[in-house]
Order: structure tokens, then C-alpha cells, then sequence
């Protein structure tokens, strides 16, 4: 038997010579996640099956294998032509910013099998706003399964607040401790640095949950029937509470808020909150709530909604409340502008069954910012640290293309438009006090001033989603 | 194999991070392509039904229960996507033989040509459970999870699939 498996393994090792999974991998994930933010394929293929049954033409057949969701590999000089062929950006001083980080996984590969590697820890890279490699460092899991996660990196980058509560600067040293920040098991909280960069806000869900049981040994059957999870009652308390946490050991809770039941429908996940922005000089914060509304059993739909408030720090009073609001699947996390004037959402769009739809809004006034809404599937990839800038990203299936654009937030009107000839992504990470972005791009890294200028940098690490590579992170872990 | 990532990654991969299904989807992404590559034959539709399968994974993230493991459950996801675009009117014109059939044999000594023909003429939920158990490695359990079959029945398959390949072994073995 042993004979016939290695003999079996061989032939199918063979059969496998044709594919690349290493360079395939990391697009086709991030892929995936770019393909779950547009428009519901089953959409796109009726369209091609209408169309073929008309022409009964084999090369329209070719489009509903080959899908829509593909994406051409960039051509590298496509898109640095795109980026460089308007006005450069001015730099400034890139050493009274702060800095930027760059983060990527540490794979191991696999001893045997056939696996791929596995991922044992975090690769920082922080570089300063001119794109100099100033600080690199690891950051290992503390034990195998359990990874080394960032919840949030101040929006100067000295600060980095890890899942164990633990506080690192920015050359990985650690500086401190809020072990109340933990995340032990579920994220239970979510925090944001506040701007002066030495505080974290933090919001807490404080639906009743039912006590933790242990799973019984392999083999041994459950509890039966699993009872229903309290906070899925129709008189379960749902609200939430933002507190403040200091460097120096310091807890304030600013507010409790949302109280009583929720007047939604619970299904069988629980809320999670997070906090888009905290600023103790707008003295605002932006707080959402995401509730699982789905009660058909989770099989067969999704219905996540989402809550807004505006929080008084000094006071804590809600200045502005956006009630339950069906939100766009798989993009929880929204995110906001450091001086916490700007909210970004992604929500349900109406018009276009099983898309999305931005919405940027004003804070604390709730007021949307116009013309955003005009296009199906938008991206807003970031909005700058002063609140007056918004950068866009957006594709145009029909041609091919992405647009980046950087608008005006006080009317919408685009400031810079760049074409790129190809379905790309775009990160960005807003640069501290003022209207300027760090924007990644593909394998490019680019500044991008408040006036459209953009210049490349050049930093000496390898960016994007290829192994051993680094990328920007999350819009909402540093901004 | 040791998955990257708990139930907490999990967690936050449902809330909508989606840098934890980075890290719960990531590792499993390689024998997911080659899965779909081993079923369809073709590089680029394997790339594009397991990036299809990826999303609709990121979709339906909810409905992988709690404790059941993550990697039998993607790779049901393609192997329903792969089936279904096997059954495309489109595939079917341009697919005139079995894909696994349709590929070179570069390095064709007669006993390797043997073993790659006889596999090819596996039915194909027979050579699935072949390639999930020998050549991903997986479990008895996790080949059943991925096939939506009981675990015997997936043995069945795999020791009917060896009977094929070698007659007479399973007599052997025993």
C-alpha cells in the first residue's frame, strides 16, 4: 500500500506541474476579498447566459467560465506610468510625521505534505514618510495557533497596540501594557489610538452572552440542544461603552449609550463594536455597532446592520446617532479621519441588488458627503488626518480600468483622477495632521499631497502579496 | 496540518477582518488550487474557480460552525464550484476528454504512464478522494468532510480507488 501511495502521490505531484501556487496564493485572496465587495456575480452571469442564448455564440459561452471576478496581473510599468504622469507631490519633512508601517507574515514552510507554509508571526517594516526602511522587526506568535495580531498602530506609528494588551513602539521594544485591552477569544472590544498618541479608546459591547462551555472530548456527544445565546432575546440589553485607556495606567469611561433592547432582530452571532475615530481636540468620537439581524439560522443570508454614534468625550453625550442601517457583507471595521470629522461606511446598496455602497459622512452633523453615492461600486480606500481630503478607489468592470481618485470633502469635487488600465487594489494610511496620504498600489508605494501630487517611493523592501512580502495595513489599524 | 489560526481568528474573520480570513484562508489556498487543477485540468480555470470558491468562502463564512475544522470546509466549496463548472455547456464543448487525461507526460516511462493512465480513468469522485487523502494529506474524517460523505464511504472510495490502480492489493494489504 505504502508502494502504490508514493507511486499515486508522484503522479499527481506531476499532474500538478502546470500551476504556480506560490504566485497564485496571494491574489487570488486578495482576489476573492476585491470580488466579494462588487456586485453579486450570479448578477453578471445571468447577464451572459441571456446574451449567449441571443448570439448562441461560443466566445460569449467563454465568459461565464471565465469570470468576472478575474483580474489581470498589473503590468508594472501600467501602473507607475499611471501614478507618475501628473504633477509630482511636495514632500515636506518627513521626520517631524512619524512613521509608517508596513506589516506581512513570517511563513514557515511545511516539512512535508503539500500544504504551503504556515504562518508563525508578523514582519513589521517602519518606514518614515519619505519611504526610508527606518526600523524592522518580527513579532513571533507566543505559541503555535495563536497569532501575533496588531489592533491598532497610532496614527503617528510610535504605537502599537497588540492583541495581548501589549504596548510596542516603533522599533518593536515594548513600552507598556493594557491588559485590559486584551482580546482573549473573541474581539470583544475594538480600539483606536486617539491623535495625541498616547491614549486608546476603546468601545465594549455589553449584550449578555451566555457562560463559555467547554466542547466535550472527541468522540463524546454535545449538549443538546445548545440553548440560545441571551443577547438573541427580544429584551436583551445591546448597548455600549467607550472608555479611554492611558499609557500611564489611567481608565476613564466617557459613556454608556445605546440602552435597552435594539428593536432588531438578533440572530446567532453576537455584536461587535468598534471605534472609527477619537480625537480629545474635536473632542469626537466615532463609534459603530454591528449586529447580526440574520434569524433565518445563518444558512442561507446574511443581514449584518450597523449603528453610528458621535460621542462628547468631555461629556459623553451622543451628539449624533444613525440608527440600524443594513451594512455591505464582509467589511465590519469601518473607519474614520483622525480629527474625527469624517466617518466612512460601507452599506448595502438598494439600488444594485448584492452590492455596496460607500457613504462618507460628516461628523458630528451626520450629513453625507455629496456625489459619492453616484457610482455602484465605490472603495473608499482613505480619508486624511484633517478630514478635508477623501481617496477613492474605482473599478470599471467594463473597460477594465481603476480609477484613484482624491476628492474634496467639502463638495465632493474630485481633485485628481488617475486611470489605471487594469483592476488594481489600493491601500492608504493617513499622514498625521494633515491633508496627505501614503498610498499602496499594487507592488508601488506612492505619497499623495492634498493637492493630487504624487511621487513614488522607493523603499528597499519588497511590497504586495508575494511571500515574504509587506504591505500597508488596514485603513482602520492606522489612521 | 496546524492551521495559523483559533477560533479567535475565526471570530474576527466573521466580523468582517479581513486580514483574519487572511490568515485562516491563506495557508489552505495552495491545496485549494491544486484540487481544482487536479479536477478542471486547466490552469486559468483553476485559478478561477478557486478564487470564486474563495469569495463565496469570505460570503459564507457564517455558516462554518463552530468547531468544525476550516480546511475540509473550503475545499467542499471547490469542489462544488469545479462540479459545477464541469457541467457548463461551455466545458463541455471545448472539453471533449477528461482534463486529466488531456495533459502531457513529459517524462513517460512506462510505469509512470501506467499509474497516471490508470488514475485518469478513475471515476472522478473516486480519484477526488484519492488526491485529497494521498496527496493533500488529509484525514479520513476531513476527505469525508470535504466529499459530503460518511467517513466510510470515503474509505470505501479511496480502497476501491487502490483496487483499481492495483488489483489485488487490498487482498494484500489485508
Amino acid at each position: 500500500m505504502d508502494n502504490l501511495r508514493r507511486e499515486v502521490q508522484a503522479a499527481f505531484a506531476r499532474q500538478q506541474a502546470g500551476i504556480r501556487p506560490d504566485e497564485a496564493r496571494a491574489r487570488l485572496l486578495r482576489q476573492a476579498l476585491a470580488g466579494a465587495r462588487r456586485p453579486n456575480r450570479l448578477l453578471s452571469l445571468a447577464g451572459a447566459v441571456a446574451t449567449l442564448l441571443v448570439a448562441g455564440a461560443i466566445t460569449v459561452a467563454a465568459l461565464l467560465t471565465h469570470g468576472h471576478l478575474r483580474q489581470s496581473p498589473a503590468v508594472p510599468n501600467t501602473v507607475e506610468q499611471a501614478l507618475t504622469a501628473g504633477p509630482a507631490a511636495v514632500l515636506g519633512s518627513a521626520s517631524d510625521r512619524g512613521f509608517v508601517w508596513l506589516v506581512g507574515d513570517i511563513t514557515q514552510p511545511q516539512a512535508t505534505g503539500n500544504q504551503g507554509g504556515t504562518i508563525t508571526g508578523m514582519r513589521v517594516v517602519v518606514l518614515d514618510w519619505s519611504g526610508k526602511v527606518r526600523y524592522h522587526f518580527d513579532l513571533p506568535h507566543a505559541r503555535p495557533g495563536f497569532p501575533t495580531a496588531i489592533q491598532a498602530i497610532s496614527p503617528d506609528g510610535t504605537r502599537a497596540l497588540l492583541d495581548d494588551g501589549t504596548v510596542v513602539d516603533e522599533t518593536g521594544a515594548i513600552i507598556g501594557k493594557l491588559p485590559a485591552l486584551a482580546v482573549n477569544g473573541m474581539p470583544a472590544n475594538a480600539t483606536h489610538w486617539m491623535a495625541d498618541n498616547r491614549h486608546v479608546c476603546a468601545s465594549f459591547s455589553n449584550e449578555p452572552v451566555a457562560p463559555f462551555v467547554a466542547p466535550q472530548p472527541k468522540g463524546q456527544p454535545n449538549a443538546s440542544p445548545t440553548p440560545p445565546e441571551p443577547y438573541t432575546r427580544p429584551d436583551a440589553d445591546h448597548s455600549v461603552t467607550l472608555k479611554i485607556f492611558g499609557l500611564d495606567g489611567t481608565v476613564r469611561t466617557v459613556a454608556t449609550f445605546a440602552k435597552g433592547p435594539q428593536g432588531v432582530a438578533s440572530g446567532p452571532f453576537g455584536d461587535s463594536t468598534s471605534v472609527l475615530a477619537c480625537n480629545g481636540t474635536t473632542d469626537l468620537a466615532v463609534v459603530a455597532r454591528y449586529h447580526d439581524a440574520d434569524t433565518s439560522g445563518g444558512q442561507s443570508s446574511t443581514n449584518m446592520t450597523v449603528s453610528l454614534w458621535a460621542i462628547k468625550l468631555s461629556t459623553g453625550a451622543v451628539v449624533y446617532h444613525q440608527p440600524e442601517t443594513r451594512m455591505a457583507l464582509g467589511r465590519a471595521f469601518f473607519f474614520g479621519s483622525q480629527n474625527a470629522q469624517l466617518a466612512v461606511e460601507f452599506l448595502w446598496n438598494s439600488k444594485v441588488w448584492g452590492a455596496e455602497t460607500d457613504v462618507v459622512l460628516r461628523m458630528p452633523s451626520g450629513q453625507p458627503v455629496p456625489v459619492l453615492d453616484a457610482e455602484p461600486i465605490p472603495d473608499t480606500t482613505g480619508v486624511s488626518a484633517d478630514g478635508t481630503r477623501i481617496l477613492r478607489r474605482l473599478v470599471d468592470q467594463a473597460h477594465g480600468q481603476t480609477d484613484l481618485e482624491l476628492i474634496d470633502a467639502s463638495n465632493g469635487h474630485i481633485i485628481r483622477r488617475v486611470v489605471i488600465p487594469t483592476t488594481v487594489g489600493a491601500t492608504a494610511v493617513a499622514q498625521p495632521g494633515s491633508s496627505s496620504f501614503m498610498v499602496q498600489v499594487e507592488g508601488y508605494l506612492a505619497y499623495v499631497d492634498r493637492d493630487g501630487g504624487i511621487s513614488l517611493l522607493h523603499p528597499d523592501v519588497k511590497l504586495g502579496g508575494a511571500p515574504a512580502s509587506v504591505s500597508l495595513p488596514p485603513i482602520a489599524m492606522q489612521n | 496540518m496546524s492551521l495559523p489560526a483559533d477560533d479567535r481568528v475565526r471570530a474576527q474573520a466573521l466580523a468582517g477582518d479581513e486580514s483574519a480570513f487572511a490568515a485562516l484562508i491563506g495557508p489552505l489556498v495552495e491545496p485549494a488550487l491544486r484540487l481544482a487543477y487536479s479536477m478542471l485540468g486547466d490552469r486559468v480555470e483553476a485559478e478561477d474557480a478557486t478564487q470564486e470558491a474563495l469569495t463565496s468562502a469570505w460570503r459564507k463564512l457564517h455558516q462554518l460552525r463552530e468547531g468544525m475544522p476550516v480546511r475540509p470546509w473550503l475545499l467542499a466549496i471547490v469542489i462544488n464550484r469545479c462540479r459545477n463548472i464541469r457541467r457548463t455547456r461551455w466545458f463541455h464543448l471545448v472539453r471533449l476528454a477528461d482534463p486529466s487525461s488531456r495533459r502531457e507526460l513529459p517524462d513517460s516511462t512506462v510505469e509512470r504512464l501506467d499509474i497516471d493512465l490508470a488514475i485518469a480513468r478513475l471515476p472522478q469522485r473516486d480519484r477526488q478522494a484519492l488526491f485529497l487523502h494521498f496527496y493533500l494529506d488529509l484525514p479520513l474524517d476531513e476527505v469525508a468532510l470535504a466529499l459530503g460523505v460518511s467517513v466510510s464511504a470515503a474509505k470505501a472510495r479511496i480502497y476501491r480507488a487502490c483496487g483499481r490502480l492495483r488489483p489485488g492489493l487490498i487482498e494484500e494489504d489485508r
